[in-house]
């Protein structure tokens, strides 16, 4: 799980200074949001 | 070639870091293989190499496959995944085999791949998601105590349970973290200090159950982790078979060490590939080999707090400090085994270790 792990720390480093669409500064409340925004 | 690398996100540091790891790992790997080879009579030394390249290569697509992954779809996974991790507990701890003769019922096999697969990492990675995610969500309010009992603590030590029984290692070290995490996340001093006690508590009330009834938990390491503290205190050198070891390879590796495939101890130190690897390091590179993989860790510690400090959202910092600082933690855990500071305790060296440690 180490690879998980490091792979985390880098998806939120690739997120930093993304500024023109950082979806990333809002967090999905809700779990069930991942499987609607899945399914799209 | 350079449509791929443009395809590469993140911190450079971090992935220039994993990468140097993975590489140097080979030479340590391909070197303590040769005690299963010709000590244990198992495999063929090109065999292991073959072996630690697939994990290698397995690893990087696993790094590269999850940091494409937007952060913020960690803090709705984490709910999903903690029923998921809590019945693969329960299911390991039942049907658990042993891996590479340690005695241990940490590991499943994951089907049709015939790869061992150790749950209490995952879960440990899972539940500190799932912790970012609740102080996240709870730092502008004022943290009521019992509702972070049912929603916080409940699901963190229903985790913790069923990790104990096959490795109190790893339980002992989510929990320490758990609660750095918690801390930082400006959850009161005043119920950590109650969480500590109450943990300590049922750590003690645990151990006093299952030696009192032996058979109740029959796949429990309580024994050898029970004996390895108190070898570790008595120094007695018979009994600190492995560590005896160790502190050899190190201190016959002097400054400079004794050059690449040419240790000794390999012979003689069982898990020189995976948990003693580090002694391995410090025989065949010297203290300069020693130092470096320290300062390579410290430097990966560093880039954490940089990216911790730079994101943007206070899930985001959590998270990262939650899942990066486990890493330098076990890392040095399993150094200052090498050493003889700290009981042995089985846990791998991060990135470098071979086997299935590599991603479990």
């Amino acid at each position: 799980m180490t690879c998980f792990a490091i792979g985390i720390v880098l998806s939120v480093s690739a997120s930093n200074g993304v500024k023109e669409v950082n979806n990333n500064s809002k967090e999905l409340e809700n779990p069930l949001d991942i499987l609607h925004e899945a399914i799209g | 070639m350079t449509r791929f690398l443009q395809n590469i996100k993140g911190d450079k540091t971090v992935w220039a870091i994993i990468a140097v790891l993975a590489i140097f790992s080979f030479l340590p790997v391909y070197s303590a293989s040769t005690n299963l080879v010709y000590v244990a009579g198992k495999g063929t030394t090109i065999g292991y190499l073959l072996k630690h390249a697939i994990l290698l290569l397995l690893g990087f697509v696993i790094v590269f496959a999850t940091h494409k992954i937007p952060y913020r779809y960690f803090s709705g996974l984490s709910v999903l995944m903690i029923p998921v991790v809590i019945l693969l507990l329960i299911f390991t701890l039942t049907q658990g085999t042993v891996i590479s003769g340690a005695n241990a019922s940490r590991w499943i096999q994951i089907p049709f791949v015939g790869i061992g697969f150790q749950t209490s990492t995952l879960a440990s990675v899972v539940l500190m998601m799932y912790v970012a995610r609740y102080m996240a969500r709870n730092k502008e309010k004022q943290i009521v105590f019992k509702e972070s009992l049912m929603y916080l603590w409940l699901p963190v030590g229903l985790v913790l349970v069923f990790i104990l029984p096959a490795n109190f290692s790893t339980t002992a070290i989510t929990f320490s973290m758990i609660i750095l995490l918690v801390f930082l996340g400006g959850y009161p001093m005043k119920n950590i200090l109650i969480i500590l006690g109450v943990g300590i508590l049922a750590l003690a009330l645990f151990i006093l159950t299952v030696k009192a009834f032996p058979d109740t938990l029959k796949n429990s390491r309580i024994n050898t982790w029970s004996s390895r503290v108190e070898n570790f205190i008595s120094g007695n050198a018979e009994d600190n078979y492995q560590a005896e070891k160790a502190k050899i390879a190190i201190a016959s590796g002097e400054i400079y060490g004794k050059g690449p495939g040419k240790s000794v101890q390999k012979n003689f130190l069982p898990q020189s590939s995976s948990d003693f690897i580090y002694a391995i390091i410090g025989e065949e590179f010297g203290f300069i080999g020693a130092i470096s993989i320290i300062l390579l860790y410290l430097l990966l510690l560093f880039r954490i707090v940089i990216i911790a400090t730079k994101t943007e959202t206070i899930f985001g910092t959590l998270l990262v400090l939650g899942v990066g600082f486990p890493i330098i933690f076990q890392a040095l855990i399993n150094m200052a085994v090498a050493v003889g500071l700290f009981p042995v305790t089985g846990q791998p060296l991060p990135l470098l270790s071979t086997g299935e440690h590599l991603y479990g």
